[in-house]
């Protein structure tokens, strides 16, 4: 058992947000203005919501709506404009049919940006009281999906990190827990080893599957692009392609077998190790682990990376003590103890675990007490250069 | 006069069927890489977390890491030498069209 947050729909969460989110770009300003206002919300800014594309706009409005009805999140405050494609009532509806406490403030109807405000802060301070009546219960601890994540790697993350996270990928599934790995970008030359470990047929084909269509938005990018399809960072950390990235990456799923593949944003409805079609820019990544559900994510890192998120604690694991000690104030735990010998990987994978255990019950990591709240969502059909 | 000592760096080969081996701390030309099976004299200076070729690999032909391909040499390399951009290429996502 682990004492967290137990909502009316049956899901638990480790923490117990108010979160302002706007449905549109057109109205950041209220939201910025509500976080002024009302420091106890996570305001969460970003450039999206009005969009030419119907496969975007339906995206949208499914992590919108997923955000909202994350179990980390006590209430949503939706800000909309009020003539954008993506509906800011429809983002309600869908957050509330999946068990989501939510209000809707468009500015359009309010009057203007200055009326909206006082409308948003009047609801967010209403849902925060209430927030903070809500206790922590016992909860069992296979309520949770730990979302996996790597970024800014070097040939390190492959060596120690990853592995580490692998084997307390193993432990969390065998207590129960759902692990969600993501950026199938990062699964290109390594999906012959996933999919041997597909728990049967059906799940075999979608692994291949997604990897297979990844790599066709990526051969359709423009040759003139002239980019590498790693970053600078990868390769001055000794990563020379992206089959090494994957291989060294797919190491965090552990050795579980994989029992279902979701789409981005998507609640995954089985236990055990999942994948998520997410792509390999993190910050991306992330939204859509979270707006699928899950409530804690472990990110691992080599170069170092101070990334977090607006509604779920984020535990970075560093490959290499020398990045460790250069950020320490980014990064909760070292796994270049493993390569200096200090620490086995069994050891490390321990260590990961209870962590995990103490952020589920209010530990805050690096990234929250930095502040750290980054936001971006895919854009569909355009997966960019880089991986 | 007694020759120098030869600085022995450690490496990390992750599976046996590896013709690379990655450098755990930055190496010098002459040092020799060593790890759990061998050990190779490095014939030009490597990055730590950088990959040192253990075996020759014909140019055209796969760089193996992790037991499975990373890459194609795109010259021959022969034991000793950094394995990286500079004589390697991707055979995926983009690269697979180069």
């Amino acid at each position: 058992m682990i004492r967290a947050y137990m909502r009316p729909n049956g899901l638990v969460g480790v923490r117990n947000h108010v979160i302002v989110l706007p449905t549109v770009v057109c109205a950041n300003a209220v939201v910025e203005e509500v976080g002024r206002r009302v420091p106890g919300v996570q305001p969460i800014t970003h450039p999206y919501g009005c969009t030419l594309d119907p496969v975007a706009n339906d995206e949208m409005t499914r992590v919108f709506a997923g955000i909202a009805s994350n179990p980390n999140v006590y209430a949503t405050v939706l800000v909309a404009l009020g003539c954008e494609t993506v509906v800011g009532q429809q983002v309600m509806e869908m957050a509330q049919a999946a068990g989501a406490r939510c209000a809707l403030v468009t500015v359009q109807d309010e009057g203007d940006t200055f009326a909206a405000a006082d409308a948003a802060e009047k609801v967010a301070r209403s849902f925060l009281e209430e927030a903070s009546k809500v206790e922590r219960v016992d909860c069992p601890e296979d309520g949770l999906i730990i979302a996996l994540e790597c970024g800014a790697s070097d040939a390190f993350s492959g060596l120690s990190a990853n592995p580490a996270v692998g084997k307390a990928a193993d432990i969390m599934v065998d207590m129960g827990m759902t692990v969600m790995i993501s950026e199938i970008t990062e699964y290109m030359g390594a999906e012959h080893i996933a999919a041997a470990q597909a728990a049967n047929d059906e799940v075999k084909q979608q692994i291949l599957d997604v990897v297979a269509r990844t790599e066709r938005n990526l051969a359709a990018i423009d040759p003139a692009c002239g980019l590498s399809d790693i970053t600078p960072g990868n390769i001055e950390g000794g990563l020379t392609t992206i089959e090494e990235k994957s291989l060294g990456c797919i190491r965090k799923g552990g050795s579980r077998p994989y029992v279902q593949v979701v789409e981005y944003a998507q609640r995954p409805t089985k236990k055990g190790l999942v994948m998520m079609d997410t792509p390999g820019q993190d910050i991306q990544s992330l939204t859509g682990l979270m707006a699928g559900g899950a409530q804690i994510g472990i990110f691992t890192t080599g170069r170092g990376t101070p990334t977090g998120s607006a509604i779920a604690p984020i535990i970075k694991v560093v490959s290499n003590t020398q990045a460790f000690n250069r950020m320490r104030r980014n990064l909760d735990l070292n796994a270049g103890a493993v390569l200096d010998g200090e620490k086995t990987l069994d050891e490390m994978a321990r260590e990961i675990v209870t962590t995990v255990l103490a952020v589920a019950e209010g530990k805050l990591t690096a990234s929250e007490i930095a502040g750290h709240r980054e936001f971006a969502l895919r854009r569909y059909g355009s997966v960019g250069c880089i991986y | 006069m007694r020759a120098k000592e030869v600085r022995r760096v450690r490496a990390i080969q992750v599976d046996a069927s590896d013709n690379v081996v990655t450098l755990v701390q930055a190496a010098a030309a002459g040092d020799m890489a060593c790890w759990d099976g061998g050990c190779v004299q490095l014939v030009e200076d490597v990055p730590a977390a950088h990959k040192v070729c253990i075996q020759a690999i014909p140019a055209g032909s796969v760089v193996t890491k992790y037991g499975s391909p990373i890459g194609l040499a795109t010259t021959s390399i022969e034991p000793g030498q950094w394995v990286h951009v500079h004589n390697v290429r991707s055979a995926r996502g983009k690269g697979a069209h180069a």
